[in-house]
């Protein structure tokens, strides 16, 4: 009878003992905190894209060389610039324009006396043709972005298209241009058609810039409207821009203005021609800039778009 | 700079400032825990005479005292000094885990989208591991303005960082927090690459954690998108859409 007793006894030391010793250990198995449920963390939501504290303009270019697919050899920023929009944003304001320059602009090149604006890039790639252009508005530019026939319909295609208003219809063989008139999303081929047409259409040179300039902002539209959807596009349109572009931008600030752009409405870009009327010079056709573009050029460089 | 980081206060001893190295937090480590000196306890030679319990009861004893140092270890833990003391009773904290799920794009000729994404994943996930740390481990990182935090984001977003350091950290509801257990952390991301090396980046990320108040403990989350760019001081965050808390 001792020895269960004594037993029974020292396993009820035992137990009160560790129990004496949990509790002095500050352990608590049912904290009275840890039980209670409680908001910690309220709901919050914030986005941001880069700022800029200053006007941004680049030169964006479509070369007729650099496209194995259409027959055009040589370098992209060797040929002559077939496009030329001075896109300057403003992005404080979220404003800005997308300025066309018909490609036979008759105007003086450094070095080279005066001459088609298409041809200063192939007498001295991009320096050249900034420098042409510059000299031409008083405006600035920043940066240059050249593309090709090949560059611009692959990276069209690539994307999925472009959601484009064409405003005529247009059936122009040599551009490859069969298109009906309405909003419409363009693929690669037609999106190339649509910026070449130039014979067929009422308007001539200045009517193709005003289309291309229209590419560029269904191509801001897209860009928005895909990068809404998954944020991971804007990686992906880069790496496209990557393989079908030549840029002088830094990879840090192309991205930079990349996601400005996801923020920057389409319809706050001014798509405009520089004024002007068709000549000839020396037997060749080019165009005469009117004395109402260097107004123009003067209200951008005041920072007035529209 | 790194006072904020580079101390934490030790919940047994509330006015003792320890430093921890400050790189754990470049790592995103958790410090380690404390290895807390035990009592040796000498098993008593079997041959002295005793009662057949005393054995069993001497046991018990020490299997308590065991029991009692453990549970204690994990308030005194926060006050870890990170020396090494060899005792087989502590484990170290596990440190942040971010999961990363990755995959790339480069040029089309001559890349290999998987060894890309192998390549820059360690970098991003270093990267996310400090993010997170600083966001959502250290509540003290309030009384500096998150100043080490907002140092991960680019010169061009810092201004909206801090206006939006609610929705990219514990923010203001960090003057609460005692402390934050991290349950997960997964990443996935796009790498840009360019020039043979990742120019950027786009990081889909979630964060899950517990956290402890005053008067209980609750939640805490974090979902976001962040658009990373490659610097020579290493990736830095240019733009970000993100939620918390019931938003997330």
């Amino acid at each position: 009878m001792r020895r269960p007793l004594t037993a029974l006894t020292a396993v009820a030391l035992t137990v009160g003992l560790a129990a004496t010793a949990v509790l002095a250990s500050g352990y608590r198995p049912f904290r009275a905190d840890a039980g209670q449920a409680i908001t910690v963390q309220r709901a919050h939501a914030g986005a941001a894209e880069p700022s800029f504290k200053r006007r941004i303009t680049f030169l964006v270019v479509g070369s007729d060389s650099g496209a194995p697919k259409f027959g055009r050899g040589g370098t992209a920023e060797r040929g002559r610039a077939d496009s030329i929009h001075l896109i300057v944003l403003d992005p404080i304001r979220k404003q800005g324009i997308v300025l066309g320059f018909p490609r036979d602009s008759y105007v003086p090149i450094a070095g080279h006396g005066t001459g088609k604006i298409t041809g200063a890039m192939a007498f001295g790639g991009p320096p050249l043709l900034i420098n042409t252009v510059e000299r031409l508005t008083g405006i600035n530019i920043d940066y240059w972005v050249i593309t090709s026939f090949d560059g611009l319909s692959d990276m069209v295609s690539k994307v999925g298209g472009v959601q484009v208003n064409v405003d005529m219809n247009i059936n122009d063989h040599a551009a490859g241009a069969n298109l009906r008139r309405g909003p419409q999303r363009l693929g690669g081929a037609s999106a190339l058609g649509y910026a070449r047409a130039r014979k067929s259409v009422p308007g001539g040179d200045f009517t193709r810039s005003r289309h291309q300039g229209q590419i560029l902002l269904g191509g801001l539209a897209t860009f928005q409207k895909q990068t809404k959807a998954d944020p991971a596009r804007v990686m992906k349109w880069l790496a496209i821009m990557n393989d079908e572009v030549k840029t002088d931008l830094p990879v840090g600030e192309l991205l930079r203005l990349a996601l400005l752009a996801r923020t920057f409405p389409p319809s706050r870009l001014n798509n405009v021609v520089v004024p002007g009327a068709g000549a000839t010079a020396g037997g060749a056709s080019i165009v005469r800039l009117s004395a109402g573009a260097y107004p123009l050029f003067a209200r951008i460089r005041a920072g007035q778009y529209r | 700079m790194r006072q904020g980081l580079g101390t934490l206060r030790g919940a047994s001893e509330p006015h003792t400032q320890i430093p921890i190295a400050a790189t754990d937090l470049a790592t995103g480590r958790m410090p380690r825990s404390t290895n807390l000196p035990t009592t040796p306890i000498r098993p008593r030679p079997a041959a002295v005479t005793a009662p057949a319990s005393a054995p069993l009861l001497a046991l018990l004893i020490a299997a308590v005292l065991l029991l009692a140092a453990g549970c204690t270890s994990d308030k005194r833990d926060q006050g870890a000094t990170g020396q090494s003391q060899t005792s087989a009773a502590a484990a170290p904290a596990k440190p942040l885990k971010v999961e990363i799920r990755a995959t790339a794009a480069g040029p089309e000729r001559g890349f290999n989208a998987k060894i890309a994404a192998q390549k820059s994943s360690p970098n991003m996930e270093r990267f996310l591991q400090r993010y997170l740390s600083v966001a959502f481990l250290h509540p003290e990182q309030q009384r500096s303005g998150w100043r080490d935090l907002i140092a991960l984001f680019d010169g061009s977003v810092q201004g909206a960082a801090r206006r939006d350091i609610d929705s990219l950290s514990l923010g203001s509801d960090a003057a609460q927090v005692k402390s934050v257990r991290p349950e997960s952390a997964k990443a996935s991301v796009f790498f840009l690459w360019r020039e043979g090396r990742p120019a950027g980046a786009t990081v889909k990320l979630t964060f899950k954690g517990s956290a402890d108040a005053e008067k209980g403990s609750g939640p805490v989350r974090m979902r976001s998108v962040l658009q990373m760019v490659s610097t020579p001081m290493g990736w830095r965050i240019a733009g970000y859409q993100s939620r918390t808390g019931d938003a997330a």
